[in-house]
């Protein structure tokens, strides 16, 4: 088997020294693939530089308002209403961003990172759906004809290369009489065959996972993300393995190199081309997007509905949720008349009921967006392309579950604000540095999200590997010089029909 | 002569396995996605039309209302979904679908598609401009590479001309049979729209009857322009094989690669700013005017003495009207004219890339196809910058009544618990936006429609060239 790689890798070696469109393939897909790294380093940075700047903002507010508590003035001098030892002021002026860092692979990926936002203002009128206020910039013309990234480049002009390279194996030693030569030698068409299989493999592997590994380690991925790398790059060889044995199955079976050629074309048209949008189109027509309707309401008419009843209504809500403001001093007052309440204290009842409203707004459109992904994770049965676009963007942490998981994190921080307001409130508290610290602290320094390729994608692409080796396997049992069972469909095909032009 | 050279080219299509096999796919794939996006189209109409009905309810249920209050319950501008989105749909998952319409604030387009989907959206949707734009010229491709190069091969050019046909007149009817295909997934793709629009019971339109109509001319010269060069190719190719590589190279160039390049150059070449540098900056500038909430305001001062030297008095509390609705609408005004100058600016970069795209249309007559497919359909970036612009001018004659009514509506300076009467808040009337015309449209693409005239003659002309030498044997 050595020798007969060895025999394969020659003839290999002489056939891309005499053939400059193989050459230039491989180029352009180097070339494409290294713009790609760098105008991902170029969308990274800007995204790490909002991310910073956001951090720095709420930094410097912080050590100003440090300042004015350390100097014991109760505020700003423009805005003497202001006084920092009460609850919602020490608040207000505690404010923080909250941000999602990019992963290093961001650099190979862009997902839906351009259309989701990083970065969100905290405080404790703060909802999950302001995050979507704070989207990049962008024009949604360019956005439209998708992204130029790595990953477009190692799963949809890979399999392109591929065909290049490997469009004529074996209908080549047909066409060319090697077949024959191997045939009167005794020679194993199924070991000539593979051992086509593994130089393509390796041809094809060593670019393809060559820029992955490239782009990570630009990036800085060994240091932060080490085994989403290597699993990246294990995951491109499954997928550039899958392709070689799709080029093997339609080699086994096709005759001629013009109609292998064109086999491949359309089976590349239909596995990153057509699935996709099939499956986004279906996805928009069974789990529509809509308005987000839950949200329009949720900021109108149900705050307006809210704001009609009075603080006390919402008072068993928060009671439920915080079960200790039930024994706090401000908590005899429960039942009191309201010329004995404080309305400042009480406005925070309310401020959580708002807060429970926008959380189950942004609750109704997760769910959907969950059933819209658990549908397009559907399609990658269809397509292997699918399938590695969805994991090296989950790697990537430029998915939308990572994105979501950004948005979800914002809930819990706006209510753990609102409990520690209603509980100094309840408790008469006034704030010092200390507690405007601890507020501040409520809120966590940017986080990277992202996950490891879930066990269905390595099946997916599994699967196509096996069912590609089964086809190949089952072309190979023929006798080989037998034309091919699909010959109708060959490119010869219309030159055996009789027409007759009087 | 020609047309039994037709009627060759005809039953030599009909026998074509690869197209029944291709063609049945194409069609299946076309009566999908139609069906698909109609789908979802009439999802989004109806669930827009209930918005809208929601939001006029919830204003006219204010009932008697502080106008200030009523101008911060505001309301909603929802992009309406085009009949012929279910056509192309265009940037529509880039853009968003609601505009919040509010006092002292010009709001963007809020909630994408893209942004509530799985990184999938970036592959595309699978519409019937898809289809026309990228699979059937797939399919001419595939049935058509051969058709000069291959009979060629054969040695039955030189019979056909030995039988009396003109070289041209080979050309042309292979041409012609081609681009006869092509019409055949064009004409099922209208009757499909008309089909569904019937179906619905919606009907369709006039003007949008003259946009299928105009889309159905973009893609019968798209086509053309693709059978002439499958035709072109084929003739002067040195066997079919290469005529195929040439054809494959040609369409995933500029088909999938090609978009991709041009729309990131683009976008480097006039890059947009942050969102955080472009709101800071307009920020900084709103702040640099007056702030109608704040009566210490050193510019409300002036403003304030300005009114009581108007009327005569000397305190605020003496004029016939409120002083807060007037200190409001300037602050409004002032407003304005910031959001102007820094949208105006962000809308400056955005033309840009959008001249750079159209030129790049020049060189690539795909791209061209989309932008004017985009454009008739009504999907495109400058119907979606109409709407924008509509909602922005309703809400400043929202709140420019809004203010109106608070300073002379009967109320006097700090009497904010004055409220408006309902027939006055029943008489503002809802956003209703009026789609540009079809002239109007295709005025914004006026480059994308040149270069693909332009690219059709060019291809003519050499098709006529090909077509008087074509090589009758191999090389």
């Amino acid at each position: 088997m050595r020798s007969m790689i060895a025999a394969v890798a020659t003839a290999e070696w002489h056939r891309w020294r005499r053939s400059w469109l193989r050459v230039a393939v491989l180029l352009l897909y180097l070339g494409a693939g290294a713009y790609a790294i760098v105008a991902g380093q170029h969308d990274v940075q800007r995204w790490d530089t909002a991310v910073t700047a956001a951090s720095e903002r709420a930094a410097v507010n912080q050590t100003e308002t440090r300042a004015m508590y350390a100097s014991g003035v109760k505020g700003p001098a423009d805005e003497p209403w202001v006084d920092l030892a009460v609850g919602y002021w020490a608040e207000w002026y505690s404010w923080t961003s909250m941000s999602v860092r990019p992963q290093p692979l961001a650099v190979t990926a862009r997902g839906v990172s351009d259309v989701r936002g990083h970065v969100i203002r905290v405080n404790r009128f703060t909802s999950a759906f302001d995050v979507g206020k704070n989207i990049d910039l962008g024009n949604p013309e360019t956005q439209a004809l998708g992204a130029l990234d790595l990953v477009f480049v190692l799963t949809m002009l890979m399999p392109l290369v591929m065909l290049v390279f490997g469009f004529d194996l074996l209908s080549y030693e047909r066409e060319q009489g090697i077949a024959t030569v191997l045939h009167v030698q005794s020679a194993s068409i199924g070991r000539w065959f593979a051992a086509r299989l593994i130089v393509l493999a390796v041809i094809v592997l060593v670019p393809t996972v060559g820029l992955w590994l490239i782009g990570a380690g630009v990036s800085g991925a060994f240091s932060v993300q080490a085994a989403a790398v290597w699993q990246g790059a294990g995951f491109l060889s499954l997928l550039v393995l899958a392709w070689v044995a799709a080029v093997g199955a339609v080699g086994a079976w096709v005759t001629t190199s013009a109609t292998s050629a064109l086999t491949l074309a359309c089976l590349w048209v239909a596995v990153t081309l057509i699935v996709p949008a099939l499956a986004n189109q279906v996805v928009s027509a069974v789990v529509p997007v809509g308005y987000a309707s839950e949200v329009t309401n949720a900021v109108r008419s149900e705050q307006a509905a809210l704001y009609a009843q009075p603080p006390g209504a919402f008072r068993p809500a928060v009671y439920a949720a915080f079960p200790g403001l039930r024994s706090a001093p401000y908590a005899q007052f429960d039942d009191a008349a309201d010329s004995l309440r404080n309305p400042d204290k009480d406005m925070f009842l309310r401020e959580f009921a708002e807060h429970m409203l926008s959380r189950r707004a942004m609750e109704a459109i997760w769910s959907r967006e969950v059933a819209r992904e658990q549908l397009a994770m559907m399609a990658q049965w269809g397509s292997p392309t699918v399938a590695a676009q969805l994991a090296l963007t989950r790697l990537a942490g430029v998915d939308a579950a990572s994105h979501r998981a950004f948005e979800q994190a914002v809930v819990p921080v706006v209510r753990a604000k609102l409990a520690m307001l209603l509980d100094g409130e309840w408790n008469n508290r006034k704030y010092d540095v200390a507690a405007f610290d601890a507020l501040v602290a409520l809120v966590p320094p940017a986080a990277r999200y992202g996950g490891t390729i879930g066990i269905t994608s390595w099946v997916v692409l599994l699967t196509w590997l096996s069912a590609a080796i089964a086809v190949a396997v089952a072309g190979l049992r023929r006798p080989f010089l037998s034309p091919s069972p699909f010959a109708r469909f060959s490119l010869d095909a219309r030159l055996s029909q009789t027409t007759t032009v009087s | 002569m020609i047309g039994a050279l037709l009627r060759h080219e005809m039953l030599a299509l009909y026998r074509n396995r690869r197209l029944q096999l291709l063609g049945g796919i194409a069609v299946v794939l076309l009566l999908v996605s139609g069906i698909a996006g109609d789908r979802s189209v009439r999802a989004a109409a109806t669930e827009r039309a209930r918005a809208v009905a929601q939001t006029r309810a919830e204003w006219l249920a204010q009932g008697p209302v502080n106008p200030h209050n009523a101008a911060h319950f505001g309301s909603f501008a929802f992009k309406p979904v085009g009949a012929l989105a279910m056509l192309d749909g265009g940037v529509d998952p880039f853009v968003g679908t609601l505009i919040r319409l509010e006092a002292h604030a010009q709001n963007d387009v809020q909630y994408t598609a893209a942004s509530q989907q799985s990184a999938l959206v970036r592959l595309g949707a699978l519409d019937p401009a898809l289809v026309l734009l990228l699979l059937v010229p797939l399919v001419l491709i595939v049935v058509g590479h051969a058709t000069i190069a291959g009979e060629r091969e054969s040695g039955r050019l030189q019979v056909m001309v030995v039988q009396g046909a003109t070289r041209s007149a080979l050309f042309w009817t292979k041409t012609a049979a081609l681009w006869g295909l092509g019409l055949c997934f064009l004409v099922l793709v209208a009757l499909q729209t008309l089909a569904v629009a019937a179906w619905t019971g919606g009907g369709v339109d006039s003007p949008a009857l003259e946009r299928v109509a105009a889309l159905m001319g973009v893609y019968a010269g798209w086509l053309l322009a693709v059978s002439l060069t499958v035709t072109i190719v084929s003739a002067l190719a040195q066997d079919a094989r290469a005529a195929l590589t040439g054809l494959l190279l040609l369409w995933i160039g500029a088909a999938i690669v090609a978009p991709r390049i041009a729309g990131r150059l683009a976008a480097d070449r006039n890059p947009l700013p942050t969102r955080r540098a472009f709101q800071a900056a307009m920020r900084a500038d709103r702040e640099k005017g007056l702030n109608g909430h704040d009566p210490q305001d050193a510019r409300v001062k002036a403003l304030e003495a300005q009114v009581l030297v108007q009327y005569g008095v000397t305190n605020k509390k003496d004029l016939p009207i409120n002083f807060d609705g007037i200190s409001m609408q300037k602050d409004e005004e002032y407003g304005d004219a910031v959001w102007d100058r820094h949208f105006g600016a962000l809308e400056q970069k955005l033309d840009a890339q959008r001249s750079n795209l159209h030129r790049v249309a020049i060189l690539n007559p795909a791209m061209a196809v989309r932008a004017l497919s985009m454009a008739l359909a009504g999907t495109d970036v400058s119907h979606a910058r109409h709407f924008q612009q509509q909602a922005e001018t309703y809400r400043r004659d929202l709140i420019q009544r809004l203010n109106h009514e608070q300073a002379y509506g009967g109320s006097r300076t700090d009497d904010w618990d004055w409220k408006a009467s309902t027939a006055f808040i029943a008489g503002i009337p809802d956003f209703v936006y009026v789609p540009p015309s079809l002239d109007e449209a295709v005025a914004r693409v006026s480059t994308p429609l040149r270069a693909l005239v332009a690219w059709t003659l060019l291809l003519t002309v050499i098709g006529a060239a090909t077509g008087a030498r074509l090589r009758l044997e191999r090389a």
